[in-house]
């Protein structure tokens, strides 16, 4: 017997209130694009869905400090109608263009594709090269976790049932870009099969401050440090990389499935990776 | 499971009604006011067959919860026709997407008329790049989208051209 109560907080308080009350049964809704598809397959069979698609407290994004916060139930829709980002964040602006597509984008969260934590998480990639963190509250109090230390595996984290994401903070870079690419089986409404993104900065010519990750090549979105150490201080040509950009491999678990083989995700990977850093270093478009 | 009571605005019309928590605004439109212009298709946000308007803007239906809906307005296909009808004819983006002969089974084509209505309202001129953009969530596995893309065009010509008769 399926059996849903339903919650329209009047405040977060009321969502962490829940959260204390009812634990990992009090499922938060957002945009529901995750969620309503888990309880159609039966995966969600009861418990009290408290929707904060439409709580102001965390639709808000604001600059502080040099840090962006971006709250939980801003939709990508929305933050793509932000000045703020798009100034302050383009790289990250750019990359939401590739999420889905309109109609999803009007719905699913930041927030939402980030605590579903799913491997191929859009979102995420440019999220961990821009080395940004999470705002986890509960009732009495809140803790901030790296955003690479949040993710344990498929849909799992380190959320406590208690708890509640609230915001994403993300440090305003001062110099180098960032880009995000994927591949998918087609451009709109796709699932990543591998994704990468990438953060340099040129330092005459060589790479400096290396930052990547791809997401589809393990259980949960990955920081490539292994191959960041490898490309670190190398020019940015095919020849000299050709080598260093193997260390890659270290980084990734890849499986096959449904999108991909394992063995072309390896591949595809370096290719990838391989792409962003040369748009993120404006060497290609 | 409890029900719960929710006021909804379905094609200009107030609505008090009941509704279980799980229960989708794509039900509720098809199984209780009959508006079964909206389709059911993958039901899991993939085809696009289920988009309506909610508060003006293109959503999927079959992925939103009616008791999130309360005190919102909803806009179907039907909805979007009916003051033409009046009239005797049809929505221009839907006389477009006959013309142009962008409509095979017919099962997609609501929610694609949603969605360009939706595009058109914003850009009246809309680029094939940008029709494409729009579309992107709307699948069709007849037709293929060229007759489409050109149906979008074709229906935007005609609104402009209403717009300036009033």
């Amino acid at each position: 017997m399926r059996d849903f109560r339903f919650l329209k907080p009047d405040g977060l308080s009321d969502v962490l209130e829940a959260r204390d009350g009812e634990r990992e049964n009090a499922r938060i809704l957002a945009g529901g694009t995750n969620l309503l598809s888990y309880i159609k397959m039966g995966r969600v069979k009861t418990g009290l869905l408290v929707d904060i698609s439409r709580l102001d407290e965390l639709k808000k994004i604001e600059e502080q400090d040099s840090m962006l916060s971006i709250g939980a139930s801003l939709t990508i829709g929305e933050l793509l109608e932000s000045t703020l980002l798009r100034r302050q964040l383009p790289c990250l602006f750019e990359s939401l263009k590739l999420f889905a597509n309109p109609l999803i984008r009007g719905k699913a969260t930041i927030g939402g594709n980030i605590a579903d934590a799913s491997p191929i998480a859009d979102t995420v990639p440019i999220l961990l090269v821009l080395e940004a963190k999470v705002r986890l509250k509960k009732k009495g109090g809140e803790r901030i976790v790296e955003l690479s230390d949040f993710f344990v595996g498929p849909g799992r984290t380190t959320l406590e049932d208690d708890e509640v994401l609230s915001d994403v903070l993300i440090p305003v870079p001062k110099e180098g870009d960032a880009t995000f690419v994927k591949i998918g089986l087609r451009r709109g409404t796709v699932c990543s099969v591998t994704s990468a993104a990438a953060r340099v900065r040129l330092e005459q010519g060589k790479l400096t401050n290396l930052r990547v990750s791809l997401g589809g090549v393990a259980p949960t979105p990955v920081r490539a440090r292994h191959c960041e150490q490898a490309l670190e201080g190398l020019t940015l040509e095919d020849r000299v990389i050709a080598g260093s950009i193997k260390a890659l491999q270290k980084d990734i678990n890849p499986i096959s499935d449904v999108r991909g083989s394992a063995e072309y995700r390896r591949a595809v990977s370096e290719k990838l990776v391989v792409r962003a850093l040369k748009q993120a270093a404006g060497m290609e478009v | 499971m409890k029900k719960l009571p929710i006021d909804l605005k379905i094609n200009g019309r107030n609505h008090e009604i009941l509704v279980a928590p799980n229960e989708t605004l794509l039900n509720v439109l098809r199984d209780r006011f009959h508006l079964t212009g909206a389709k059911y298709g993958c039901g899991i946000g993939e085809c696009g067959a289920c988009t309506v308007l909610l508060d003006g803007t293109p959503i999927l239906s079959c992925q939103m919860l009616a008791v999130s809906c309360d005190g919102r307005e909803v806009t179907t296909i039907e909805g979007l026709s009916e003051d033409y009808q009046k009239k005797g004819g049809d929505h221009p983006m839907q006389e477009a997407f006959v013309e142009e002969g962008a409509v095979q089974c017919g099962f997609c084509t609501p929610g694609m008329i949603v969605s360009a209505t939706a595009l058109v309202k914003e850009q009246p001129e809309p680029s094939t790049l940008e029709i494409k953009d729009a579309l992107r969530g709307n699948l069709c596995r007849c037709t293929g989208y060229e007759n489409i893309i050109r149906a979008v065009k074709t229906g935007a010509r005609k609104l402009k051209s209403i717009e300036k008769e009033d």
